[in-house]
């Protein structure tokens, strides 16, 4: 019987890049004009280039496990009792952090006309694709997250068609902000690149485990470069103190955007990052599942567990009143997957002390 | 029941004929098209001619079957070498009962007599069929203009005239347990992937049914994906695709009665493509191809982007084309959901009633349902003049398909859409294209992915999926079939 969570290497590029930018990105640009102003690209490019560490080792963390998944990793470093508790932990992490990811596509969806439409409704609408490309395994998310591909060329197509309006000024003089301020815009950036912390849950899932660490790393790239691209072409047209006040800069950017043609490009621009958010829950739900079912070793009637993490992402989902509570949240969730990373890197290490199931 | 369970098993010929004969009687009773013809041979000993009276030439059985056995004294009859005897060129010995009836019911002549227990059994099929003609619903330009019948072995010789080669294999089955249906499995040796033929050589061979009143049922039954609208094997009337996909190691499935062949493994866009984008400048193929795509493309949304901007979005829509919109919509009573699914509807019952009817019938259906969508419906006010050139841009797009299968499949999933455009307006045709491409990637034609090679991205494939570059740039076979020999030709 085919493994239908089975992926190559090339696979995991785009799991990393759709993990990384359908939902940092939208609030970036703003929150580092407030702290390093237009120098908030290059706190983007150091935070890359320090998530690029941490992706490195995170993989070696993980190949000395090689075919184990961080669950049972868990259990072989802190015991069955602490093990388990730390995986219903990562597990309940996976599934708040979807929550609040379908929340985000449901407002983008209330921003897009309807406004009327009861969350309940919109919340199911919406987990429906996902709930049915999770059905299919990590192989379909695999292929579905191929998408990402078609999101990026309409982002560019974006940028190009705002180019000729970028005030190079704006971006003037470099590291003006100075260091202190650039060094807490890391900080804010480091949350944009969450994402790689799900890469342990899959891990045990990639066939050439050989090609792991380069082809993170590229995807890695690949969301720095989106991520700078966004930071300088929103800061670029319109400046750093406008930028402060626009609640979602992207959305600003779409909406500059003009064609003979089409009106009203941001709708388009909404609807491909719908699309893109939902390729970020999509690797959050399935990591919460697959986390889910490992941690409390379910072999069969696993539907029951996917129903219950369904009921629950939505539930969860709907409890924010207000989009002012949901960036809160989002917020603290940074912290919490910073953490988790956080988390590896000390497993890593305690690796070296308790070697039960290193692999030789 | 009884019988079933008797056929199930291996039942040895007697060398008594009465129980030989009984069997086959409580097989054939009731069956007036099977004859029993008794014949007294050699030493007075009783023998029969057993055979379909309808599906056998009766001279030559005569002249060349009943006279030479009749002439033989009984020795030559027990001899072991007696059918390389006989000048018979398709018979042979069958030592079992079940064997015997089946043969006899696939229009073989077979020969039984007291005191031997073996049967000859000879293959002397003459029955009426079909000439060869030109598909009516596969037409093409430049290529050969013929097309399959309903006959498995005339199918059989037209691959066989088409590919000298002694590569080219048939793998035969029987599926129905009522009707026996002979389907074959054909493919080259050294370029299909062996471990497709066996893949799918089980799928047919484990299905279940009672028999199969043509390839369709067949084709459902293998799907692994039995609720989706989309077909997963190329359903052709011609020879010269089969002998494309063939070189390309894909397999072909022919089922006997049936002028219909499938063509797996496949994917999505090997619908979008015709026999025409080779036999022409790969110039010409290319702008085919893409037309064609973005024909499926507007099949599809279309009418649900007209739906979705009258009801939702009205801003989109460019200030000059705005005013015209809406002056073609104020006299139009009904919102654009009803307005579209009225048209749609109207012109699916065209398209249907067109199909049944007799080719001068169906010309007038034409002229009337032009009439009533072209005219009547705006001067009455039922529908705008905008949406109608909406219609007919969409109807026109979705024959531009050259798979039927696929072309109804998006006219079926269009319905859907316009009612998701209509309840959410954009959102719905977010929800529908993130549902249908994680529906196109999700699936797979006999276990390979069908949706490559887009997903999974196989860049080198893409010079023959939406483009097609000149011929000499085509020297590998596409991945999707897996062939043993990627290099097409001697491999120099």
């Amino acid at each position: 019987m085919k493994n239908k969570n089975a992926i190559s290497s090339n696979q995991l590029i785009f799991f990393t890049v759709a993990s990384q930018v359908g939902v940092g990105i939208i609030f970036l640009p703003a929150q580092l004009a407030e702290i390093a102003g237009h120098d908030g690209w290059i706190s983007v490019l150091i935070a890359g280039i320090l998530f690029s560490f941490f992706i490195l080792i995170v993989a070696a963390f993980m190949n000395r496990y090689k075919k184990k998944s961080i669950v049972e990793i868990n259990r072989l470093l802190y015991g069955t009792y602490l093990g388990s508790i730390i995986n219903v932990c990562l597990a309940a992490y996976t599934i708040i952090f979807s929550a609040a990811i379908l929340r985000m596509m449901v407002e983008a969806m209330q921003l897009m006309g309807l406004k009327y439409t009861p969350r309940i409704v919109l919340t199911v609408f919406l987990i429906i694709p996902s709930i049915y490309t999770i059905n299919g395994g990590l192989k379909v998310i695999c292929r579905y997250l191929h998408i990402t591909v078609f999101i990026g060329v309409i982002l560019a197509i974006y940028i190009v068609l705002i180019l000729g309006r970028i005030r190079p000024t704006y971006l003037m003089p470099l590291g003006e902000a100075g260091a202190k301020s650039i060094f807490n815009g890391v900080w804010t950036s480091i949350f944009a690149f969450l994402g790689i912390e799900l890469i342990p849950f899959i891990y045990c899932e990639v066939n050439d485990k050989n090609h792991v660490v380069k082809k993170v790393l590229i995807g890695n790239l690949i969301s720095i470069i989106i991520y700078i691209s966004v930071v300088i072409s929103t800061t670029g047209l319109f400046g750093e103190e406008m930028i402060k006040n626009l609640q979602i800069p992207l959305l600003s950017l779409a909406r500059v955007c003009y064609s003979n043609i089409f009106e009203r490009l941001d709708l388009y621009f909404v609807t491909t990052w719908v699309m893109a958010m939902g390729c970020v829950l999509r690797c959050y739900l399935f990591s919460g599942y697959y986390g889910a079912i490992n941690a409390f070793n379910i072999k069969t009637r696993k539907w029951v567990v996917a129903l219950i993490i369904i009921v629950l992402v939505c539930v969860i989902s709907l409890e924010p009143r207000e989009f002012i509570y949901l960036k809160e949240r989002t917020k603290a969730l940074g912290w919490i997957g910073f953490s988790v990373i956080v988390f590896y890197i000390f497993s890593y290490i305690l690796s070296f002390i308790n070697k039960r199931g290193v692999s030789r | 029941m009884e019988t079933q369970e008797s056929s199930s098993k291996e039942l040895k010929l007697s060398t008594n004929i009465k129980d030989n004969m009984n069997y086959i009687n409580s097989m054939f009773n009731n069956c007036p098209d099977i004859i029993r013809k008794k014949v007294i041979i050699a030493d007075s000993k009783e023998g029969y001619f057993i055979y379909p009276k309808a599906l056998i030439n009766i001279d030559v059985l005569q002249r060349d079957f009943i006279k030479p056995i009749l002439a033989m004294s009984l020795e030559e009859l027990y001899d072991d070498d007696l059918v390389n005897k006989l000048s018979l060129s398709e018979a042979g010995y069958r030592y079992e009962l079940n064997t015997i009836v089946s043969e006899i019911t696939d229009g073989n002549i077979v020969f039984i007599f007291d005191g031997s227990n073996k049967a000859i059994s000879y293959n002397l099929r003459t029955f009426e069929s079909r000439p060869i003609t030109e598909p009516v619903v596969e037409k093409n330009n430049r290529g050969p203009h013929e097309g399959f019948v309903e006959t498995l072995d005339i199918n059989i010789s037209i691959l066989r005239r088409k590919i000298k080669n002694h590569r080219l294999k048939f793998r035969n089955m029987k599926v129905g347990a009522a009707s026996n249906n002979q389907v074959a499995i054909g493919y080259i040796e050294g370029i299909a992937n062996p471990k497709l033929i066996d893949d799918l050589y089980e799928k047919i061979i484990s299905i279940d049914t009672d028999g199969l009143i043509s390839l369709g049922p067949l084709e459902q039954l293998m799907k692994d994906n039995q609720y989706s609208p989309f077909p997963l094997y190329i359903a052709t009337e011609r020879p010269d695709k089969v002998m494309a996909g063939l070189f390309e190691g894909q397999l072909v499935i022919l089922l006997d009665g049936s002028p219909v062949v499938l063509l797996a493994p496949v994917s999505f866009f090997a619908f979008f493509q015709a026999l025409d984008d080779y036999t022409s400048n790969w110039l010409f193929g290319t702008f085919s191809r893409i037309m064609r795509l973005v024909a499926g493309v507007i099949a599809v949304f279309l009418p649900a982007i007209y739906i979705m901007i009258t009801s939702y979005h009205y801003y989109v829509v460019p200030l000059n084309l705005l005013i015209p919109l809406a002056e073609s919509r104020a006299k139009v009573p009904f919102p654009p959901i009803v307005e579209a699914l009225l048209m749609e509807f109207t012109i699916e019952m065209i398209r249907e009633s067109a199909v049944r009817l007799p080719t001068y019938i169906g010309g007038s259906v034409g002229i009337v349902g032009g009439l009533v969508i072209g005219q009547a419906a705006v001067q009455a006010q039922l529908v705008s003049s905008l949406f109608v050139i909406i219609v007919a841009v969409t109807a026109i797009a979705s024959y531009l398909i050259p798979s039927h299968d696929m072309g109804t499949a998006l006219r079926v999933i269009r319905f859907v859409l316009m009612i998701l455009a209509a309840g959410f307006g954009i959102c719905g045709v977010t929800f529908f294209i993130s549902l249908l491409f994680a529906h196109l990637v999700k699936m797979e034609s006999l276990g390979q992915p069908y949706f490559q090679p887009m997903v999974p991205t196989k860049l080198k494939e893409l010079k023959d999926t939406i483009i097609r570059v000149p011929t000499i740039f085509l020297k590998q076979r596409p991945d999707i079939a897996k062939p043993l020999d990627r290099i097409r030709g001697k491999n120099k």
